[in-house]
Protein backbone atom coordinates (compact mmCIF):
# COMPACT_ATOMS: atom_id res chain seq x y z
CA UNK A 1 0.00 0.00 0.00
CA UNK A 2 1.60 3.48 -1.00
CA UNK A 3 1.34 6.17 1.51
CA UNK A 4 -0.22 9.17 0.84
CA UNK A 5 2.32 11.72 1.42
CA UNK A 6 -0.27 14.47 2.25
CA UNK A 7 -0.76 12.28 5.45
CA UNK A 8 2.38 12.07 6.91
CA UNK A 9 2.20 12.49 10.65
CA UNK A 10 3.57 15.75 11.96
CA UNK A 11 6.33 13.82 13.73
CA UNK A 12 7.82 13.03 10.11
CA UNK A 13 7.86 16.72 8.90
CA UNK A 14 10.93 18.25 7.63
CA UNK A 15 13.25 19.76 10.62
CA UNK A 16 12.67 23.15 10.86
CA UNK A 17 15.03 24.55 8.12
CA UNK A 18 16.52 27.63 9.56
CA UNK A 19 18.40 27.86 12.96
CA UNK A 20 18.31 31.19 14.95
CA UNK A 21 21.14 31.66 17.40
CA UNK A 22 20.39 31.16 21.24
CA UNK A 23 20.16 34.99 22.01
CA UNK A 24 18.21 35.96 19.31
CA UNK A 25 15.32 33.13 19.96
CA UNK A 26 15.77 34.03 23.93
CA UNK A 27 14.75 37.72 22.64
CA UNK A 28 11.96 36.85 20.76
CA UNK A 29 10.79 34.82 23.46
CA UNK A 30 10.54 37.91 26.05
CA UNK A 31 9.49 40.12 23.09
CA UNK A 32 6.27 37.86 22.62
CA UNK A 33 6.05 37.17 26.29
CA UNK A 34 5.65 40.96 26.30
CA UNK A 35 3.45 41.39 23.74
CA UNK A 36 0.57 39.31 25.01
CA UNK A 37 0.87 40.32 28.60
CA UNK A 38 0.71 44.26 27.13
CA UNK A 39 -2.46 43.15 24.98
CA UNK A 40 -3.75 41.70 27.81
CA UNK A 41 -3.83 44.35 30.09
CA UNK A 42 -5.08 46.70 27.68
CA UNK A 43 -7.98 44.69 26.51
CA UNK A 44 -8.98 44.64 30.50
CA UNK A 45 -11.56 47.18 31.17
CA UNK A 46 -11.01 49.59 33.52
CA UNK A 47 -13.70 49.08 36.13
CA UNK A 48 -15.21 53.01 37.11
CA UNK A 49 -16.11 52.11 40.69
CA UNK A 50 -12.45 50.58 41.42
CA UNK A 51 -10.04 52.18 43.93
CA UNK A 52 -6.37 51.32 42.83
CA UNK A 53 -4.87 50.54 46.40
CA UNK A 54 -0.94 51.37 46.24
CA UNK A 55 0.61 50.17 49.35
CA UNK A 56 3.32 51.88 52.03
CA UNK A 57 5.69 49.46 51.57
CA UNK A 58 6.94 46.39 49.06
CA UNK A 59 8.91 43.65 49.12
CA UNK A 60 10.32 41.74 46.00
CA UNK A 61 12.06 38.54 45.68
CA UNK A 62 12.38 36.46 42.24
CA UNK A 63 14.55 35.20 39.87
CA UNK A 64 16.81 37.27 37.34
CA UNK A 65 18.63 36.92 34.41
CA UNK A 66 21.07 39.44 32.76
CA UNK A 67 22.42 39.64 29.78
CA UNK A 68 26.22 40.75 30.74
CA UNK A 69 27.87 42.70 27.83
CA UNK A 70 31.17 40.77 28.32
CA UNK A 71 32.94 42.24 25.14
CA UNK A 72 34.80 44.83 26.43
CA UNK A 73 36.12 42.15 28.64
CA UNK A 74 37.43 40.17 25.80
CA UNK A 75 34.91 38.06 25.66
CA UNK A 76 34.01 36.36 22.49
CA UNK A 77 29.83 37.37 23.13
CA UNK A 78 27.36 38.44 25.12
CA UNK A 79 27.15 36.20 28.16
CA UNK A 80 24.07 34.78 29.84
CA UNK A 81 23.66 35.05 33.69
CA UNK A 82 21.44 33.65 36.37
CA UNK A 83 20.42 34.77 39.71
CA UNK A 84 18.62 36.37 42.15
CA UNK A 85 16.61 39.93 42.72
CA UNK A 86 15.74 41.10 46.21
CA UNK A 87 13.79 44.64 46.47
CA UNK A 88 12.60 47.18 49.28
CA UNK A 89 10.42 49.94 48.21
CA UNK A 90 8.61 53.28 50.02
CA UNK A 91 5.86 54.67 48.46
CA UNK A 92 5.72 58.47 49.49
CA UNK A 93 2.85 59.19 47.38
CA UNK A 94 0.51 57.25 45.08
CA UNK A 95 2.95 58.30 42.44
CA UNK A 96 6.00 58.49 44.01
CA UNK A 97 8.68 56.74 46.16
CA UNK A 98 11.63 54.64 46.64
CA UNK A 99 13.80 51.71 46.15
CA UNK A 100 16.65 49.71 47.69
CA UNK A 101 17.67 46.94 45.58
CA UNK A 102 20.02 43.84 45.48
CA UNK A 103 20.81 40.82 42.82
CA UNK A 104 23.23 39.01 41.75
CA UNK A 105 23.63 37.06 38.56
CA UNK A 106 26.07 33.93 38.14
CA UNK A 107 27.76 32.30 35.06
CA UNK A 108 30.73 30.26 34.92
CA UNK A 109 33.19 32.71 34.01
CA UNK A 110 31.85 35.62 35.56
CA UNK A 111 29.42 37.19 38.40
CA UNK A 112 27.84 40.24 38.70
CA UNK A 113 26.41 41.66 41.90
CA UNK A 114 24.69 45.13 42.27
CA UNK A 115 23.21 47.18 45.13
CA UNK A 116 21.49 49.88 43.70
CA UNK A 117 18.69 52.88 45.28
CA UNK A 118 16.60 55.71 43.48
CA UNK A 119 13.92 56.89 42.93
CA UNK A 120 10.47 54.86 41.29
CA UNK A 121 6.86 56.27 40.23
CA UNK A 122 3.63 53.96 40.17
CA UNK A 123 0.55 53.72 38.01
CA UNK A 124 -1.87 51.60 39.28
CA UNK A 125 -4.13 50.49 36.85
CA UNK A 126 -7.15 48.20 37.99
CA UNK A 127 -5.62 44.79 38.54
CA UNK A 128 -2.16 46.25 37.16
CA UNK A 129 0.78 47.97 38.57
CA UNK A 130 3.32 49.41 36.40
CA UNK A 131 6.38 50.97 37.47
CA UNK A 132 9.28 52.82 36.29
CA UNK A 133 12.31 54.07 38.54
CA UNK A 134 16.32 55.25 37.87
CA UNK A 135 18.72 53.22 40.19
CA UNK A 136 22.13 54.38 41.19
CA UNK A 137 24.46 52.61 43.20
CA UNK A 138 27.70 49.90 42.67
CA UNK A 139 28.07 46.67 40.90
CA UNK A 140 30.73 44.27 41.81
CA UNK A 141 32.37 41.69 39.17
CA UNK A 142 34.88 38.64 39.54
CA UNK A 143 35.92 37.26 35.79
CA UNK A 144 37.25 33.83 36.76
CA UNK A 145 39.48 33.78 33.60
CA UNK A 146 42.68 33.39 33.99
CA UNK A 147 44.03 33.99 37.57
CA UNK A 148 40.76 35.68 38.11
CA UNK A 149 40.01 39.36 38.52
CA UNK A 150 37.99 41.23 40.02
CA UNK A 151 36.71 44.94 39.67
CA UNK A 152 33.99 46.82 41.76
CA UNK A 153 32.42 50.23 40.00
CA UNK A 154 29.76 52.62 39.57
CA UNK A 155 26.25 51.28 38.53
CA UNK A 156 23.13 52.86 36.91
CA UNK A 157 19.65 51.43 35.88
CA UNK A 158 17.25 52.26 34.38
CA UNK A 159 13.58 50.31 33.91
CA UNK A 160 10.10 49.37 35.26
CA UNK A 161 7.88 46.40 36.04
CA UNK A 162 4.46 45.52 35.86
CA UNK A 163 3.13 43.83 38.61
CA UNK A 164 -0.39 41.86 38.87
CA UNK A 165 -2.37 42.02 41.63
CA UNK A 166 -3.79 38.76 42.89
CA UNK A 167 -4.33 38.08 46.57
CA UNK A 168 -4.59 41.64 49.22
CA UNK A 169 -1.37 41.30 50.14
CA UNK A 170 0.74 39.72 47.14
CA UNK A 171 1.43 40.27 43.91
CA UNK A 172 3.29 38.59 40.64
CA UNK A 173 5.63 40.89 39.36
CA UNK A 174 5.27 39.57 35.87
CA UNK A 175 8.13 41.23 34.58
CA UNK A 176 11.00 43.75 35.19
CA UNK A 177 12.84 44.84 33.00
CA UNK A 178 16.32 46.84 33.52
CA UNK A 179 19.06 47.90 31.60
CA UNK A 180 21.95 48.43 33.78
CA UNK A 181 25.30 50.35 33.16
CA UNK A 182 28.19 49.08 34.79
CA UNK A 183 31.99 50.30 34.38
CA UNK A 184 33.72 47.54 35.92
CA UNK A 185 37.36 46.38 35.29
CA UNK A 186 37.70 49.86 34.23
CA UNK A 187 35.52 49.37 31.16
CA UNK A 188 32.01 50.28 30.24
CA UNK A 189 29.46 47.68 30.01
CA UNK A 190 25.65 48.10 28.79
CA UNK A 191 24.14 44.96 30.26
CA UNK A 192 19.74 44.06 30.11
CA UNK A 193 18.17 42.67 33.54
CA UNK A 194 15.02 40.46 33.08
CA UNK A 195 13.64 39.75 36.38
CA UNK A 196 9.99 38.23 38.18
CA UNK A 197 9.04 36.89 41.24
CA UNK A 198 6.45 37.64 44.18
CA UNK A 199 6.00 41.09 45.73
CA UNK A 200 4.42 41.05 49.31
CA UNK A 201 2.28 44.66 49.64
CA UNK A 202 2.49 46.02 53.31
CA UNK A 203 -0.17 48.72 54.57
CA UNK A 204 -1.98 50.95 52.22
CA UNK A 205 -1.83 54.88 51.07
CA UNK A 206 -5.64 56.08 51.76
CA UNK A 207 -7.07 57.27 48.52
CA UNK A 208 -9.33 60.82 49.04
CA UNK A 209 -11.66 61.25 45.37
CA UNK A 210 -11.85 65.24 44.35
CA UNK A 211 -15.00 66.94 45.39
CA UNK A 212 -16.80 67.44 41.98
CA UNK A 213 -17.53 71.42 42.20
CA UNK A 214 -20.63 72.52 43.97
CA UNK A 215 -23.37 74.24 42.09
CA UNK A 216 -23.16 77.73 42.35
CA UNK A 217 -26.10 79.27 45.17
CA UNK A 218 -28.82 81.05 43.07
CA UNK B 1 -1.48 55.85 29.08
CA UNK B 2 -1.06 51.69 27.48
CA UNK B 3 0.77 53.49 24.48
CA UNK B 4 3.48 55.19 26.89
CA UNK B 5 4.29 52.06 29.12
CA UNK B 6 4.40 50.21 25.83
CA UNK B 7 7.07 52.82 24.68
CA UNK B 8 8.77 52.71 27.59
CA UNK B 9 9.49 49.60 27.94
CA UNK B 10 9.98 48.90 24.15
CA UNK B 11 13.00 51.52 24.88
CA UNK B 12 14.45 49.05 27.32
CA UNK B 13 14.12 46.02 25.06
CA UNK B 14 15.60 47.67 21.86
CA UNK B 15 18.30 48.38 24.44
CA UNK B 16 18.75 44.91 24.54
CA UNK B 17 20.17 44.89 20.96
CA UNK B 18 23.04 47.17 22.25
CA UNK B 19 24.93 44.45 24.22
CA UNK B 20 24.95 42.03 21.01
CA UNK B 21 26.48 44.75 18.74
CA UNK B 22 29.78 44.57 17.82
CA UNK B 23 31.72 44.53 14.73
CA UNK B 24 31.90 47.18 12.29
CA UNK B 25 33.35 48.36 9.25
CA UNK B 26 37.19 49.34 9.19
CA UNK B 27 38.07 52.53 7.93
CA UNK B 28 38.97 50.75 4.32
CA UNK B 29 35.39 49.51 4.09
CA UNK B 30 36.41 45.78 4.91
CA UNK B 31 34.35 43.93 7.65
CA UNK B 32 36.92 41.73 9.43
CA UNK B 33 35.36 38.73 11.12
CA UNK B 34 36.28 39.05 15.26
CA UNK B 35 39.61 37.14 15.74
CA UNK B 36 42.29 37.10 18.16
CA UNK B 37 45.99 38.20 18.69
CA UNK B 38 48.38 36.61 21.05
CA UNK B 39 51.64 38.42 22.52
CA UNK B 40 54.72 36.76 24.37
CA UNK B 41 55.99 38.70 27.47
CA UNK B 42 59.21 36.78 28.47
CA UNK B 43 60.10 38.99 31.36
CA UNK B 44 56.23 38.04 32.87
CA UNK B 45 56.38 34.35 31.84
CA UNK B 46 52.95 35.01 29.67
CA UNK B 47 51.13 35.43 26.86
CA UNK B 48 48.61 38.64 26.57
CA UNK B 49 45.13 37.75 24.47
CA UNK B 50 43.59 40.97 22.63
CA UNK B 51 40.23 40.74 20.57
CA UNK B 52 40.20 41.87 17.51
CA UNK B 53 36.85 43.74 16.96
CA UNK B 54 35.15 43.86 13.10
CA UNK B 55 36.19 47.82 13.22
CA UNK B 56 39.85 46.33 14.24
CA UNK B 57 39.37 47.51 18.11
CA UNK B 58 41.48 45.92 20.67
CA UNK B 59 40.01 44.47 23.54
CA UNK B 60 42.17 43.04 26.36
CA UNK B 61 40.86 39.44 27.43
CA UNK B 62 40.83 40.11 30.82
CA UNK B 63 42.21 37.90 33.23
CA UNK B 64 45.75 38.22 31.26
CA UNK B 65 48.32 37.73 30.53
CA UNK B 66 47.98 33.97 31.07
CA UNK B 67 50.95 32.08 32.42
CA UNK B 68 53.30 29.86 30.48
CA UNK B 69 56.81 28.91 31.29
CA UNK B 70 60.23 30.87 31.63
CA UNK B 71 61.06 32.97 29.08
CA UNK B 72 58.06 32.62 25.83
CA UNK B 73 59.79 33.34 23.16
CA UNK B 74 57.54 32.30 20.25
CA UNK B 75 53.76 31.26 20.10
CA UNK B 76 51.72 29.44 17.65
CA UNK B 77 47.34 28.87 17.54
CA UNK B 78 46.51 25.69 16.51
CA UNK B 79 44.28 25.79 13.44
CA UNK B 80 41.10 24.40 15.48
CA UNK B 81 41.28 27.61 17.53
CA UNK B 82 41.76 25.11 20.52
CA UNK B 83 45.03 24.78 21.52
CA UNK B 84 48.38 27.39 21.75
CA UNK B 85 51.83 26.18 21.89
CA UNK B 86 54.15 28.66 23.23
CA UNK B 87 58.32 27.84 23.24
CA UNK B 88 60.07 28.42 26.53
CA UNK B 89 63.31 29.53 25.56
CA UNK B 90 64.90 29.80 28.92
CA UNK B 91 63.61 26.05 30.42
CA UNK B 92 63.52 24.31 26.92
CA UNK B 93 60.32 22.88 26.65
CA UNK B 94 56.72 23.53 25.09
CA UNK B 95 53.89 24.67 27.10
CA UNK B 96 50.25 23.49 25.89
CA UNK B 97 47.42 25.85 26.22
CA UNK B 98 43.66 25.30 26.13
CA UNK B 99 41.95 28.52 24.68
CA UNK B 100 38.52 29.11 25.81
CA UNK B 101 36.48 30.65 22.55
CA UNK B 102 33.88 32.67 24.71
CA UNK B 103 36.55 34.20 27.55
CA UNK B 104 39.15 33.86 24.94
CA UNK B 105 41.04 32.78 28.30
CA UNK B 106 43.95 30.79 28.09
CA UNK B 107 44.90 27.32 30.96
CA UNK B 108 48.06 25.99 30.78
CA UNK B 109 47.81 21.86 30.10
CA UNK B 110 50.69 20.30 32.74
CA UNK B 111 53.30 18.86 32.00
CA UNK B 112 54.91 20.46 29.46
CA UNK B 113 56.66 18.96 26.50
CA UNK B 114 60.90 19.00 26.20
CA UNK B 115 62.49 20.17 23.30
CA UNK B 116 66.53 20.95 22.52
CA UNK B 117 68.28 23.87 23.95
CA UNK B 118 66.63 27.14 23.31
CA UNK B 119 63.92 26.83 21.59
CA UNK B 120 63.13 29.96 19.26
CA UNK B 121 61.16 29.43 16.51
CA UNK B 122 57.83 27.33 15.77
CA UNK B 123 55.86 26.46 12.92
CA UNK B 124 52.63 24.58 12.09
CA UNK B 125 51.12 22.79 9.18
CA UNK B 126 47.94 23.90 7.91
CA UNK B 127 46.23 20.86 8.95
CA UNK B 128 47.75 21.47 12.74
CA UNK B 129 48.83 17.73 12.43
CA UNK B 130 52.67 18.45 13.04
CA UNK B 131 54.73 21.22 14.79
CA UNK B 132 58.32 22.08 14.19
CA UNK B 133 60.27 23.39 16.89
CA UNK B 134 64.13 25.41 16.53
CA UNK B 135 66.66 24.78 19.26
CA UNK B 136 69.07 27.19 18.34
CA UNK B 137 72.03 25.86 20.79
CA UNK B 138 71.25 22.27 20.82
CA UNK B 139 71.55 22.82 16.03
CA UNK B 140 68.89 21.03 15.99
CA UNK B 141 64.59 20.78 14.65
CA UNK B 142 62.27 19.05 17.01
CA UNK B 143 59.25 17.20 14.94
CA UNK B 144 55.81 16.68 17.18
CA UNK B 145 52.73 14.89 15.89
CA UNK B 146 49.47 16.75 17.78
CA UNK B 147 47.00 14.98 19.15
CA UNK B 148 43.54 16.92 17.57
CA UNK B 149 41.31 15.98 20.61
CA UNK B 150 43.51 17.02 23.38
CA UNK B 151 46.26 18.88 21.73
CA UNK B 152 49.07 16.53 23.19
CA UNK B 153 52.53 16.80 21.91
CA UNK B 154 54.43 13.49 20.79
CA UNK B 155 57.76 13.58 18.90
CA UNK B 156 57.88 12.03 16.00
CA UNK B 157 60.37 8.42 14.86
CA UNK B 158 64.08 10.31 14.40
CA UNK B 159 63.52 14.00 16.22
CA UNK B 160 65.28 16.08 16.60
CA UNK B 161 67.18 16.22 13.45
CA UNK B 162 70.22 17.99 13.13
CA UNK B 163 70.38 21.09 11.57
CA UNK B 164 72.67 23.44 10.41
CA UNK B 165 74.29 25.51 13.04
CA UNK B 166 72.33 27.87 14.89
CA UNK B 167 68.50 27.53 13.56
CA UNK B 168 67.06 30.69 14.47
CA UNK B 169 63.54 30.69 12.37
CA UNK B 170 61.19 28.57 10.69
CA UNK B 171 59.39 28.62 7.76
CA UNK B 172 57.01 26.23 6.18
CA UNK B 173 55.27 26.23 3.02
CA UNK B 174 51.73 26.41 3.31
CA UNK B 175 51.57 22.20 1.76
CA UNK B 176 53.82 21.21 4.67
CA UNK B 177 55.73 19.65 2.39
CA UNK B 178 59.15 21.68 2.64
CA UNK B 179 60.86 23.92 6.08
CA UNK B 180 63.41 26.36 5.41
CA UNK B 181 65.29 27.29 8.48
CA UNK B 182 67.80 30.20 8.87
CA UNK B 183 70.99 30.09 10.42
CA UNK B 184 72.44 33.35 12.20
CA UNK B 185 75.95 31.83 11.42
CA UNK B 186 75.54 31.61 7.84
CA UNK B 187 74.43 34.02 5.01
CA UNK B 188 72.20 30.74 4.10
CA UNK B 189 69.16 29.19 4.31
CA UNK B 190 68.97 25.18 4.71
CA UNK B 191 65.67 23.12 3.54
CA UNK B 192 64.03 19.58 4.12
CA UNK B 193 61.36 17.49 2.77
CA UNK B 194 58.79 16.85 5.23
CA UNK B 195 56.91 13.32 4.74
CA UNK B 196 53.98 12.51 6.05
CA UNK B 197 54.68 11.17 9.25
CA UNK B 198 57.37 14.73 9.89
CA UNK B 199 60.71 12.97 9.16
CA UNK B 200 62.65 15.61 7.68
CA UNK B 201 64.64 14.87 4.85
CA UNK B 202 67.38 17.63 3.57
CA UNK B 203 66.90 19.21 0.05
CA UNK B 204 69.64 18.24 -2.09
CA UNK B 205 71.51 21.09 -2.97
CA UNK B 206 70.92 22.86 0.38
CA UNK B 207 72.02 25.14 2.30
CA UNK B 208 70.55 27.78 -0.05
CA UNK B 209 72.48 31.70 -0.20
CA UNK B 210 70.96 34.28 0.95
CA UNK B 211 72.51 37.56 2.28
CA UNK B 212 74.22 38.12 5.43
CA UNK B 213 72.28 37.63 8.78
CA UNK B 214 69.10 35.54 7.40
CA UNK B 215 66.11 36.25 10.40
CA UNK B 216 62.82 36.50 9.07
CA UNK B 217 61.09 34.36 6.21
CA UNK B 218 57.70 34.17 4.68
CA UNK B 219 56.28 31.84 1.59
CA UNK B 220 53.23 33.17 -0.07
CA UNK B 221 50.18 31.43 -0.26
CA UNK B 222 50.65 29.81 -3.92
CA UNK B 223 54.23 28.32 -2.49
CA UNK B 224 56.36 29.68 -5.32
CA UNK B 225 58.81 32.10 -2.96
CA UNK B 226 60.43 32.35 0.04
CA UNK B 227 61.10 35.86 0.96
CA UNK B 228 63.99 35.88 3.65
CA UNK B 229 65.25 39.55 5.62
CA UNK B 230 69.22 39.49 6.12
CA UNK B 231 69.14 42.00 9.04
CA UNK B 232 72.86 42.47 8.12
CA UNK B 233 73.09 43.41 4.42
CA UNK B 234 69.63 45.02 5.27
CA UNK B 235 68.24 43.50 2.18
CA UNK B 236 65.16 41.17 1.08
CA UNK B 237 66.09 38.19 -0.93
CA UNK B 238 63.35 36.28 -3.18
CA UNK B 239 64.24 32.80 -3.73
CA UNK B 240 62.03 30.61 -6.51
CA UNK B 241 60.55 27.26 -4.93
CA UNK B 242 61.03 24.26 -7.06
CA UNK B 243 57.60 22.85 -6.47
CA UNK B 244 59.05 19.07 -6.76
CA UNK B 245 62.40 18.95 -5.18
CA UNK B 246 62.33 21.99 -2.78
CA UNK B 247 65.32 23.36 -3.91
CA UNK B 248 65.28 27.34 -3.77
CA UNK B 249 66.99 29.25 -6.03
CA UNK B 250 67.20 33.31 -6.44
CA UNK B 251 65.15 35.42 -8.84
CA UNK B 252 65.88 38.02 -11.28
CA UNK B 253 65.99 41.46 -9.14
CA UNK B 254 66.87 39.73 -5.56
CA UNK B 255 68.16 41.20 -3.17
CA UNK B 256 66.09 43.96 -3.15
CA UNK B 257 67.39 47.04 -0.62
CA UNK B 258 65.08 47.35 2.71
CA UNK B 259 65.25 49.68 5.06
CA UNK B 260 68.12 49.84 7.97
CA UNK B 261 68.57 45.45 10.02
CA UNK B 262 64.69 44.16 8.57
CA UNK B 263 63.72 41.91 11.68
CA UNK B 264 60.61 40.44 10.43
CA UNK B 265 58.92 40.00 7.15
CA UNK B 266 54.75 38.94 6.73
CA UNK B 267 53.04 38.34 3.39
CA UNK B 268 49.25 39.06 2.76
CA UNK B 269 47.14 35.92 2.73
CA UNK B 270 46.03 36.71 -0.89
CA UNK B 271 49.56 36.89 -1.70
CA UNK B 272 49.35 40.41 -3.78
CA UNK B 273 51.68 42.33 -0.60
CA UNK B 274 54.59 42.00 1.03
CA UNK B 275 55.73 44.02 4.32
CA UNK B 276 58.96 44.15 6.00
CA UNK B 277 59.64 45.78 9.48
CA UNK B 278 62.58 47.49 9.42
CA UNK B 279 64.25 47.85 13.12
CA UNK B 280 67.02 50.33 12.48
CA UNK B 281 64.97 53.06 10.82
CA UNK B 282 61.65 52.37 12.26
CA UNK B 283 59.66 51.83 9.15
CA UNK B 284 57.62 49.48 7.02
CA UNK B 285 58.96 48.92 3.66
CA UNK B 286 55.54 47.68 1.42
CA UNK B 287 55.99 45.54 -1.93
CA UNK B 288 53.55 44.94 -4.27
CA UNK B 289 54.43 40.84 -5.93
CA UNK B 290 54.33 40.05 -9.03
CA UNK B 291 53.39 36.67 -10.57
CA UNK B 292 57.24 36.49 -11.39
CA UNK B 293 58.05 36.86 -8.27
CA UNK B 294 59.30 40.79 -8.97
CA UNK B 295 59.03 43.18 -6.53
CA UNK B 296 57.14 46.72 -7.28
CA UNK B 297 57.19 49.25 -4.26
CA UNK B 298 53.93 50.41 -3.06
CA UNK B 299 53.01 54.02 -2.85
CA UNK B 300 54.73 56.24 -0.19
CA UNK B 301 56.24 53.42 1.30
CA UNK B 302 58.51 52.93 3.63
CA UNK B 303 55.40 53.95 6.26
CA UNK B 304 56.58 55.22 9.54
CA UNK B 305 55.98 53.06 12.67
CA UNK B 306 57.22 53.11 16.25
CA UNK B 307 61.11 53.78 16.77
CA UNK B 308 61.95 49.91 17.52
CA UNK B 309 59.52 47.70 15.51
CA UNK B 310 60.26 44.34 16.24
CA UNK B 311 58.22 42.29 14.64
CA UNK B 312 54.54 42.56 12.24
CA UNK B 313 51.55 40.40 11.23
CA UNK B 314 48.59 40.52 9.19
CA UNK B 315 45.29 39.68 10.98
CA UNK B 316 44.14 37.06 9.16
CA UNK B 317 41.48 39.21 6.74
CA UNK B 318 44.73 41.53 6.24
CA UNK B 319 42.98 44.18 6.97
CA UNK B 320 45.14 45.62 9.72
CA UNK B 321 48.64 45.41 10.58
CA UNK B 322 50.18 44.64 13.98
CA UNK B 323 53.58 45.61 15.19
CA UNK B 324 55.23 44.81 18.38
CA UNK B 325 57.77 47.42 19.64
CA UNK B 326 60.25 45.95 22.41
CA UNK B 327 61.88 49.30 23.63
CA UNK B 328 58.19 50.99 23.41
CA UNK B 329 56.25 47.87 24.90
CA UNK B 330 53.29 48.60 22.57
CA UNK B 331 51.14 46.80 20.29
CA UNK B 332 50.64 49.04 17.00
CA UNK B 333 47.85 48.59 14.93
CA UNK B 334 47.69 50.07 11.25
CA UNK B 335 45.21 49.71 8.81
CA UNK B 336 46.42 48.15 5.56
CA UNK B 337 44.76 50.21 2.27
CA UNK B 338 43.63 53.02 4.19
CA UNK B 339 45.61 56.04 3.18
CA UNK B 340 45.42 58.32 0.97
CA UNK B 341 48.60 58.76 -1.11
CA UNK B 342 50.31 61.53 -2.35
CA UNK B 343 48.45 61.59 -5.14
CA UNK B 344 45.19 62.06 -3.59
CA UNK B 345 43.96 58.48 -4.21
CA UNK B 346 43.47 55.55 -1.81
CA UNK B 347 46.50 53.46 -2.27
CA UNK B 348 46.19 49.96 -2.24
CA UNK B 349 48.75 47.90 -0.16
CA UNK B 350 49.85 51.16 1.77
CA UNK B 351 49.76 51.63 5.27
CA UNK B 352 47.19 53.89 7.26
CA UNK B 353 47.90 55.69 10.69
CA UNK B 354 47.86 54.07 13.60
CA UNK B 355 44.41 52.87 14.72
CA UNK B 356 45.25 51.75 17.98
CA UNK B 357 48.28 51.72 20.40
CA UNK B 358 48.31 49.17 23.51
CA UNK B 359 50.78 50.03 26.19
CA UNK B 360 52.15 46.67 27.64
CA UNK B 361 53.74 46.00 31.13
CA UNK B 362 56.91 44.35 30.05
CA UNK B 363 58.40 44.56 26.55
CA UNK B 364 57.13 42.14 23.76
CA UNK B 365 59.05 39.23 22.29
CA UNK B 366 56.85 37.66 19.52
CA UNK B 367 53.39 38.05 17.60
CA UNK B 368 50.79 35.73 16.30
CA UNK B 369 47.42 36.62 14.57
CA UNK B 370 45.34 33.75 14.74
CA UNK B 371 42.39 33.24 11.46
Amino acid sequence: MTRNPAATPSSCRAPYAQRRSRSTHLALRWGAFFSIVLSLSACLPAKAQEVPEVPRAEFFGGYSYMRFNGQPLGFADTSNLNGYIGAISGNLTRELGGIAEITGNYSPHVNVRAVLLGPQYIHPRGKFTYSAHVLFGEARSFDSVGTGAGSTASAVAAGGGIDWVFRPHFDVRIVQADYLHTRLFQLSENNLQFSTGIVYRWGRIKWRPQRPPSAPKP
Amino acid sequence: MSIRWTGLLGMVLALAALPGCGGGVASNGIQAAPHSIYVTLPVQNAVAVYRVGGSGGLTAVVGGPFLTGNSPAAIWVHPSGKFAYVANQAEDDISLLTIDKSTGGLTEVLPRTPTGVNPTSMAMDSAGSLLFVANQVSNTISVYSINASSGALTQVSGSPFASTPAPLTLALTPSGKFLYVANGDLAAISGYAVSASGTLQGIPGAPFAAGNGPFSMAVDPAEHFLYVANTVDSTLSVLAIDSTTGALSTVQGSPYITGTSPVSVTVALGGGYLYIANQGTGNVTAYAISSNGALTTVTDSPFSVTTDPTSITLDASGTFLFEIDQTAKTITEYPVTATTGSSGTAVVGSLGTAVNTVNLTSPPHSIFAAQ
